[in-house]
């Protein structure tokens, strides 16, 4: 994925609760870049400002919660280039049917700027989302039918009811779903179909973009399997970009490219996938992806993250990580550290102070930081 | 169809359970309605006490049977359809009175009813959708002030400064009988519209709020639903959100409370028709009860109990239309 276009540039993006003095900061300066066609995960703890974040660059927060700053750039695909040209569009590619809006066809947009009739027009061509309960996010008096055609009837007026009829058995198709199922209610079909059916919905106008937002969080194990199989499948036949929220980090070092991990409204570490799960560098990381049993390799003993996520209203100074972090420094307690580059590995970023190039001495081993978490669970464990 | 038998059933149980109850409870007050009309003839002079024995005789009174064979009496007679004669309306029958009075309260509460649903409906999903703003705050205030006021005060309000001070509206009789001549001509539906307009006017106004609360609360609950949220980011019309999605949803509770106040409007608004000297039932029910008119009162709050309960029934069949989910329990 190296070296393919950027589609959605996230820049220095702040949202608070509130405003004022008493403003909860829940979203601090993240700074994020998704690639044409790539899975970038996202994982955090609850209240760590994953959601927030997609809210905000989908503009569906709801007051009190204010973008006080940045940018979320989105780079329209080249008007020569045919990104549908692996997909399978029978019915469609005949047809005028997916000619596009003009509103976007210009250079790159801010999503944060865009005036109310481009940001409708934007919303579900460009960025759909598929949100983390199926269940609820489906409108319990309309049959799936009427939830799927919606949209085209929207954005794409110039297609018939025939032509949207078709499109929508179609992508129940893709997602494994029995046409015939079109007429169903949401309540009428099991928790994976329902996920399936928005997946189906946020496929329909072929966005660059999917936020899937806790997808499998509200499925068994063996559903979450199929839907990320489905996921990925989809995403190798369609190619669009996801960004996948989820606070079980496990799931994203299988299917995701890149993953990026937050802590308290911050990213604290943003790497490739494999060099994450490899070499993870900020404590934070290592402590998550320790904190989890792994059925290959060595058996190892898992390690608990001591303490819980910080009190967005009352953050700790400097990085917000030192009341928890088995390796704390002094400076870590006054100083915030900077997200930077890791000579070690290219697409590696770490907001940590024992990486930083003042830092004096050499960066923690893996296995000083296990040692660490080892003796704060001693400590504790007297208590 | 097994289901709706057994609805039925229910319903038949509790026809006939309140109309035992209206038999009985009108007989054990003292007082009997041949003494009532014998009052009311003594008063223009001496009545023999033929006339008395034949007044005992046409009300049935008379009789020596215990309540009980009276009861049987009762139901046999309005398995025939016959409800018997009015007192008040002497020597009109009771079904006579009904479908003479029927008419007027129908066309006035109905319409009411309608407007004020309507109305208020609207006004609450366009609160709740700009929720905060000076049009939801301001709004809010004025109608749970309306919310609290007592209707008789606000209906003598009316005809006092529109009907008596201003002379705008007239505020008694439902058409100007000296005038027009009741029928099918455009004089009289004039005239009758222009007699509507104060008792629809303040019906309307007390009621409104009431609607608009309800379903002010209802689409605020369902603007916080997920499905909401999704609409929104479909990038959908705000319009299609706000009726297809939300306001759509939103409706269920309201429906029942809608049903109920048509199925009240067959039993007269007492207060609006008393008021405002409406020929309706509610005046009629009134009366009969001032009379001790068994018959008439019975007759009326039969046709309540009745439509009241048709209108349960029309709710339960239309929820299986409106709310799909109250479909799965036919099947299950």
């Amino acid at each position: 994925m190296t070296g393919a276009a950027t589609v959605l540039d996230i820049r220095r993006l702040c949202v608070d609760y509130g405003v004022g003095e008493d403003a909860v900061h829940a979203v601090s300066d993240v700074s994020l870049t998704l690639r044409r066609g790539e899975i970038l995960g996202l994982a955090g703890e609850s209240g760590s400002g994953k959601s927030t974040l997609v809210f905000a660059i989908t503009r569906l927060l709801r007051p009190p919660a204010v973008i006080t700053g940045g940018e979320a750039i989105f780079f329209p695909r080249d008007a020569s280039a045919n990104k549908r040209q692996n997909g399978s569009f029978s019915v469609s590619e005949s047809s005028d049917a997916f000619i596009r809006d003009d509103a976007l066809t210009g250079g790159p947009t801010d999503i944060l700027r865009l005036s109310p009739a481009n940001l409708r027009a934007f919303r579900w061509n460009e960025l759909a989302i598929v949100f983390q309960s199926a269940m609820n996010s489906l409108n319990p008096i309309m049959p799936i039918s009427a939830q799927i055609m919606d949209v085209m009837r929207t954005h794409r007026p110039q297609m018939s009811a025939t032509e949207r009829k078709q499109r929508a058995a179609e992508l129940l198709r893709l997602v494994g779903i029995a046409p015939d199922r079109l007429g169903s209610y949401p309540h009428e079909l099991s928790g994976g179909m329902r996920q399936r059916v928005g997946i189906a919905i946020a496929l329909a106008l072929n966005p660059d973009i999917i936020i899937m937002d806790e997808p499998t969080t509200a499925l068994d194990v063996v559903m979450q399997r199929e839907i990320l199989n489905e996921i990925t499948r989809l995403r190798e036949q369609f190619n669009f970009a996801v960004l996948f929220i989820t606070h079980d980090l496990s799931l994203l070092l299988e299917i995701a490219d890149r993953v990026a991990i937050m802590y308290a409204g911050r990213i604290v570490e943003e790497g490739t996938q494999r060099d994450l799960y490899l070499h993870p560098r900020h404590p934070y990381s290592y402590g998550l992806i320790h904190s989890f049993p792994s059925l290959h390799g060595p058996r190892q003993r898992a390690i608990g993250i001591p303490g819980s996520p910080p009190d967005l209203r009352a953050v700790p100074s400097g990085c917000a990580f030192h009341p928890r972090c088995p390796l704390a420094m002094p400076v870590c307690t006054t100083a915030l550290p900077q997200l930077l580059p890791q000579p070690s590995a290219e697409q590696t970023r770490v907001a940590c102070h024992l990486y930083a190039p003042t830092a004096t001495g050499e960066p923690p081993t893996a296995d000083e930081m296990r040692a660490g978490y080892e003796a704060l669970a001693k400590g504790s464990g007297s208590l | 169809m097994k289901r709706l038998l057994r609805r039925l059933g229910i319903y038949l149980l509790a026809i006939w359970a309140a109309v035992t109850v209206n038999f009985f409870l009108p007989r054990l007050a003292p007082g009997n309605p041949a003494d009532a009309v014998f009052f009311r003839l003594a008063q223009h002079g001496a009545v023999s006490a033929a006339t008395r024995k034949a007044l005992e005789a046409e009300f049935g009174v008379d009789t020596t049977d215990p309540l009980w064979l009276q009861y049987l009496h009762y139901l046999n007679n309005l398995l025939h359809g016959n409800l018997g004669v009015s007192i008040t309306y002497f020597p009109a029958n009771v079904s006579d009175v009904i479908a003479q009075n029927i008419g007027w309260t129908l066309a006035l509460l109905t319409m009411s009813v309608v407007i004020s649903f309507t109305l208020g409906t609207l006004i609450g999903v366009f609160m709740a959708w700009k929720r905060g703003s000076a049009l939801d705050t301001t709004l809010s205030s004025v109608m749970t002030f309306l919310y609290s006021i007592l209707y008789p005060w606000l209906a003598l309000v009316a005809v006092y400064f529109l009907g008596f001070k201003l002379g705008w509206f007239p505020f008694s009789d439902g058409y100007d009988s000296s005038t027009t001549t009741m029928g099918w001509n455009l004089d009289f539906i004039l005239s009758a519209a222009q007699h509507a307009v104060l008792p629809a006017l303040t019906l309307v106004v007390s009621t409104v709020a009431g609607w608009m609360l309800t379903m002010r609360n209802s689409m605020i609950t369902t603007l916080s639903e997920d499905y909401i949220l999704m609409a929104r980011a479909k990038g959908l019309t705000s319009r299609r959100v706000m009726f297809a999605y939300a306001a759509r949803n939103a409706l269920l509770p309201s429906v029942t409370g809608f049903a109920i106040a048509i199925g009240a409007v067959v039993g007269g608004q007492l207060l609006v028709e008393i008021v405002f000297s409406y020929p309706g039932i509610g005046f009629a029910l009134y009366q009969a009860i001032q009379n001790q008119d068994y018959a008439l009162a019975d007759g009326i709050l039969l046709l309540v109990i009745i439509v009241t309960v048709v209108m349960n029934l029309i709710v339960d069949l239309l929820y299986t239309v409106l709310d799909p989910r109250t479909r799965l329990e036919r099947t299950a």
